[in-house]
């Protein structure tokens, strides 16, 4: 039943670890399109149409430098999942909602511990039982707390510091949080009440599908200062949170997707594919949709906080001690489907661009100023996380980012399978089986869930973070194993 | 009744739905979207409401009322644990669609959920009525 089409177009040599797609190769592409992979990476990546959707990304107005995708790009929707676009507003520059997603600010949350191994090891299944009682997840189950009307307000213009207001967090994890939990200009008005409805009872869910949370062990270190800036240590147990913005950011997509059908005919676009639909960044339209993704993404933010909360009182209450005797401070929150205004520099001028940021992780380098101050000699701390029977890595941003990629690299394995092919021949059962054969503890709502995400369903996210690494746009600092995978 | 069958995309899931007529798509696709996203549900109605959508026109014809539908559902289904199981269609049209639809009610207790569905994409979205009057779709669902 797989229906694949391979890529068949032009990918040139482009320096180490980078290929071109040249912008002769199809009418209406402004810039190149450059895919960073190894030989290896790139003739997987020509096994779909994620080639070709870079190059379709190529011929939105404003696109500044270059189409660009990271090496665990794989075949979406309009935009290739593990791409990177930056726009000029100034040069009639877009913002599309296909260029973010459909989980607004779907991105990755990282706890350290000073727990170790071996005090943790005896009691995984205690902890994963816990966590998986104390956190909502999988399909139709709602959360804990429902937020009234005024309440869901604050929520999409103050983020996870409205959580933290709550009770539900530290004020030092808005510090570690990428741009503080919330970004501004989010516009509750913009929003839909389907959307309010949907989102209103899903703040503090993980959600189904990849989304999970592991119990992972420190197992290498890479880089020994920026591992002690972080505050990671071999040995000791850390938790990574993959969750998003649930139905409230499907739903201000949906909404936004045929509001921008509109849009882009009213303004002329001819583009290849009808998800790549935009508007000006400067027009009502543009406005509206930052207006309403900035209120997704806070709402992901207040999402991600309430969940490490829910996580911080289930280890706490395994281990008999405090969130903080224990040492559970956030190590880094980022997004990894956003469109962010950020200043960047091309060709030599410092523009106000509008970077879409597809299945692809924020990494600026030391020095910059968006770095939390106690990791601004190293570098802003990025999570990868690979599939759930290897490894995830923890990388920091390198200058060749800010420089190429709009300081962005990788957001996880990338799949090579489709979730029928994962599935068939495999049982949700055999695959937790699998994993505990190597120490791993799975626990999910779904077999099928389970049996979707099993790790040969993914590129081995090691030679994908080698990639960012080779192409200098990242470095790595650390890697973590899962003991214990809770999955919705 | 129609029938259908998934096929492969990357990171998501694609399906086919065959149909006698645009009700008969619709019912089909609904059938379909939830087949996948529920491993074990209800198979008995306990609540009959009316459904009724009017899409915004995007341009996009027999489109958008088909992706309108099934927004319709899915929303019904995360709010309230709707599953559609019966249908009775008063109108199937471009512009509205009015159906009775009998509800089972998802119990995660006692049912088991298969791939959550976030959203029905407009990638490579058709939905095309052939000369002999049958009805055909095929999208990509967002998992």
């Amino acid at each position: 039943m797989t229906e694949s089409r391979s890529y068949q177009g032009p990918l040139e040599p482009a320096g180490e670890c980078r290929w071109r797609i040249p912008k002769s190769y199809k009418r209406g592409m402004r810039v190149d399109g450059i895919i960073y992979a190894d030989d290896r990476l790139i003739q997987e990546i020509r096994k779909d149409n994620a080639a070709e959707q870079v190059a379709n990304v190529a011929c939105l107005p404003g696109i500044q430098r270059a189409s660009l995708a990271m090496p665990d790009i794989h075949w979406g929707y309009g935009f290739p999942i593990g791409g990177v676009a930056a726009t000029d507003p100034e040069e009639g520059g877009v913002v599309s909602p296909g260029g973010v997603g459909y989980d607004i600010n779907c991105g990755v949350r990282l706890l350290r511990s000073d727990l170790a191994r071996d005090e943790v090891e005896p009691k995984v299944k205690t902890l994963v039982d816990q966590i998986f009682r104390d956190v909502p997840c999988g399909v139709g189950i709602g959360g804990a707390i429902k937020f009234s009307p005024p309440d869901m307000r604050r929520v999409m213009t103050e983020g996870a510091g409205f959580i933290v207001e709550r009770g539900y967090g530290w004020p030092e994890d808005l510090d570690h949080t990428e741009a503080g939990g919330a970004l501004d200009g989010a516009d509750p008005d913009a929003v839909s009440k389907r959307a309010v409805e949907r989102g209103n009872d899903q703040v503090g869910t993980l959600g189904a599908g990849n989304h999970f949370l592991e119990v992972q062990v420190v197992d290498e270190i890479y880089d020994a200062k920026a591992a002690e800036a972080f505050g990671v240590a071999a040995g000791t147990v850390a938790l990574l949170i993959h969750s998003g913005s649930r139905g409230f950011g499907h739903q201000i997509c949906d909404d936004y997707l045929k509001i921008m059908r509109g849009a882009a005919r009213k303004y002329g676009f001819e583009l290849p594919d009808p998800q790549l639909c935009c508007a000006p960044v400067k027009s009502d339209e543009g406005r509206r949709y930052l207006g309403a993704m900035r209120a997704a993404a806070n709402y992901a933010w207040a999402n991600r906080q309430l969940l490490m909360h829910l996580v911080r009182g289930a280890v706490a209450k395994v281990f008999g001690s405090t969130a903080r005797d224990l040492g559970l401070g956030l190590v880094y929150d980022v997004a990894h489907n956003i469109a962010k205004i950020e200043t960047h520099a091309v060709g030599g001028r410092q523009k106000t661009l509008c970077v879409h940021r597809k299945g692809a992780t924020r990494a600026f380098p030391a020095g910059h100023p968006e770095v939390p101050a106690d990791y601004r000699d190293v570098g802003q701390p990025v999570l990868i996380p690979g599939d759930m029977g290897r490894y995830s890595f923890l990388l920091v941003g390198e200058p060749a980012a800010m420089e190429e990629t709009f300081g962005s690299v990788c957001h996880g394995a990338g799949r090579r399978m489709s979730r029928h092919e994962a599935a068939r021949g495999v049982r949700g059962e055999e695959v937790r089986d699998r994993l505990a054969a190597h120490g791993i503890l799975a626990r999910s709502r779904s077999w099928k869930g389970l049996a979707e995400e099993h790790s040969d369903a993914y590129k081995d996210v090691a030679d994908v973070v080698a990639v960012v690494e080779r192409a200098g746009l990242a470095r790595r600092v650390c890697r973590m194993r899962p003991l214990g995978v809770i999955k919705g | 009744m129609g029938t259908f069958r998934t096929f492969d995309h990357t990171a998501d899931v694609g399906l086919e739905i065959r149909g006698e007529s645009l009700a008969d798509l619709l019912e089909t696709a609904a059938q379909a979207v939830f087949s996948l996203m529920l491993d074990e549900g209800p198979t008995a109605p306990e609540v009959h409401e009316e459904v009724r959508v009017e899409p915004v026109p995007t341009g996009g014809g027999f489109e958008d009322i088909f992706v309108a539908w099934l927004q319709e559902l899915l929303f019904r289904f995360e709010m309230e644990h709707l599953v559609p199981l019966e249908f009775d269609f008063a109108e199937a049209g471009p512009a509205r669609v009015r159906a009775r639809v009998g509800f089972g009610r998802f119990d995660p207790k006692r049912h088991r959920a298969g791939t959550e569905v976030k959203a029905v994409t407009y990638h490579e979205l058709a939905v095309r009525r052939s000369p002999d009057g049958a009805w055909s779709a095929r999208f990509i669902l967002d998992v």
